[in-house]
């Protein structure tokens, strides 16, 4: 059942795809871009406060619940890691009113692309080798293959299946396992919370 | 920002508005949301002008005249005053300003009224500003007209004479442009009389018509379809560098005609605010950018605070654009855009949008134009 939520990702083209592959085999509706009531993007949340920050308000005003989805990372220097991600957002979504996931899943270090990893369809892992091949056979050549950042990577997994128009067909089920992934539980668990299958 | 610039607005009774309010405002200000959304309303609140109480009256009601249908004809004005004194409600404005944190909050009572300026034309019905009133702090009212008890010729009569001798400058730019006598009449009012505003209007004209020397004016002799007297028609020439010639202005295009009425109004408005409906109305979006650095930099050297209406993306595109320009940078601080939403609740809400986070918006493709939340 459609439900009235904003989704905010830190990357509208991976996290708003998987999200509504998910969003498509469990609840049977898709959400779309740019607005209060889809998905917005964000170009991350800052230190202290987002440039989002109206966005969030304007989503609440309008009776939204606000959703936000962001990669737990590692931590280092540049980066928080689960437990300082969480803590810090535990304070700004009072603030803001959201609800949030860190991906990968809640729990761990690790980001979109850890999960997306853990969620390739078996009969499509061998993509993942196609294109590994593809890259040392370059090399091999002496040339730069300009191997892609993970989230490229999965880009590219992606990408034989876009339709003409570009657009992804959110029905096809043999791209991610969603169905009895155990890895999946927590961010379904996590969106059954404000949708019902 | 100089001291006379808003910082917080606010308005109560005011046409759509129940309550409206504008916090963290800018000295350039680009207003977005979705149409019959209230942002022409907006503009015309903000002519509440604090320091000339008269003034802010003949400006609402100069507004409603001319530019909201109403034609002037040589029949009287018709108006028609609500006669039930409990349905009054009241009107009213609070400001701040960067010099104090002094609220300033003028009530007027609000009464619906019927307004038709020709027999043969409907009456437009508004819940208007006749019988004017204000305070100001805590001092006691000052009634500015009193028509409750006055018959419709003495009221008609009352605002015919308001408008025709409101030759005052009013800081409204209205959707509907065009090369007509008002412009003339405010350049020959209120910019060539005074050497030093006509000097820093042709200053600001450089950056439409670079070898600009000098605008004047010229009257041209119409047909006077066999009246006795001759016809005259002012028009306003430029004079250019190099050239043996004049151009008249109309000969320019519909934005370069516009961009000079913005300049002219700028000019006669200098240290306070003025308002543009539809900025980007008869502009090709190419010349978006190059129009709002001339803006800029002419309000920037007036200490003039804008007040702009948009729906079109792309110029909020070009608002961005042109402030990433090293020269602008240190406009940034005082850029905003507001996104005005109407709430599930049927009230307005404006959303403000300093320049980092409009910034951001756009360039993350997000909406920011506002719109209808889905029912």
């Amino acid at each position: 059942m459609k439900n009235k939520v904003t989704i905010f990702v830190e990357n509208i083209k991976i996290d708003k795809d998987f999200i509504n592959f998910l969003l498509f085999s469990r609840y049977g509706f898709v959400l779309s871009v740019q607005d209060i009531g889809g998905f917005v993007n964000m170009s991350g949340i800052g230190k202290e406060k987002t440039e989002n920050e109206q966005k969030f308000i304007e989503s609440t005003d309008g009776g939204y619940t606000n959703l936000l989805f962001e990669d737990a990372d590692y931590k280092n220097n540049s980066s928080y890691g689960f437990e300082k991600q969480k803590e810090r957002l535990d304070i700004l979504s009072k603030e803001l009113k959201f609800e949030y996931f860190l991906f990968p899943n809640n729990q761990n270090d690790g980001n979109i692309e850890t999960l997306l990893e853990n969620c390739l369809h078996p009969s499509k892992k061998d993509i993942t080798v196609c294109l590994e091949n593809f890259y040392s056979c370059v090399e091999s050549k002496g040339l730069n293959a300009k191997r892609p950042k993970d989230y490229h990577k999965y880009w590219n997994v992606i990408q034989p299946y876009l339709q003409k128009d570009g657009k992804l067909d959110f029905s096809d089920t043999t791209i991610w396992w969603i169905g009895g992934n155990r890895y999946l539980q927590p961010l379904i668990d996590f969106l059954d919370r404000f949708f019902k299958p | 920002m100089n001291e006379k610039h808003l910082t917080y607005f606010k308005v109560e009774n005011f046409k759509r508005f129940d309550s409206f309010e504008m916090d963290n405002i800018g000295q350039f200000n680009l207003i977005l949301g979705d149409n019959n959304v209230g942002k022409t309303s907006v503009l015309e609140a903000l002519l509440f002008d604090d320091g000339d109480l008269t003034q802010t009256n003949e400006n609402f009601l100069t507004v409603l005249y001319k530019f909201r249908n109403i034609e002037k004809t040589d029949y009287p004005l018709e108006l028609l005053v609500k006669a039930d004194k409990r349905e009054k409600e009241r009107m009213s404005f609070t400001i701040k300003k960067e010099s104090s944190d002094r609220q300033i909050t003028a009530i007027q009572s609000k009464e619906e009224v019927a307004i038709r300026s020709n027999p043969s034309l409907q009456y437009i019905k508004y819940k208007a500003y006749i019988n004017t009133k204000y305070r100001i702090s805590q001092n006691d009212f000052e009634p500015l007209y009193n028509v409750v008890n006055q018959t419709l010729e003495v009221i008609a009569s009352l605002l015919q004479t308001t408008f025709d001798n409101s030759a005052k400058p009013i800081p409204y730019i209205p959707f509907y442009m065009g090369y007509d006598t008002d412009l003339t009449d405010d350049y020959i009012n209120f910019i060539q009389k005074t050497p030093s505003l006509k000097k820093s209007f042709i200053q600001s004209l450089k950056g439409l018509i670079p070898d600009v020397t000098s605008v004047d004016v010229s009257m041209e002799r119409e047909n006077s379809h066999g009246l006795d007297k001759p016809l005259y028609k002012s028009l306003l020439i430029i004079e250019q560098a190099n050239k043996d010639y004049t151009i008249p202005l109309s000969m320019f295009g519909e934005g370069s005609i516009k961009l000079f009425k913005i300049l002219a109004k700028i000019i006669v408005h200098k240290g306070k605010r003025l308002m543009i409906d539809e900025i980007d109305a008869g502009l090709h979006f190419k010349r978006f950018k190059d129009f709002w650095r001339i803006i800029l930099l002419a309000a920037k050297q007036n200490e003039v605070q804008i007040f702009a209406t948009t729906h079109n993306l792309e110029c909020l595109q070009a608002f961005k654009n042109v402030l990433q320009e090293t020269e602008m940078i240190d406009y940034q601080k005082d850029a905003r855009s507001f996104t005005l939403r109407e709430l599930p609740n049927g009230q307005i809400k404006a959303y403000t949008y300093p320049y980092e986070q409009f910034k951001a918006m756009l360039e993350n493709e997000n909406n920011i134009r506002g719109g209808r939340y889905e029912k």
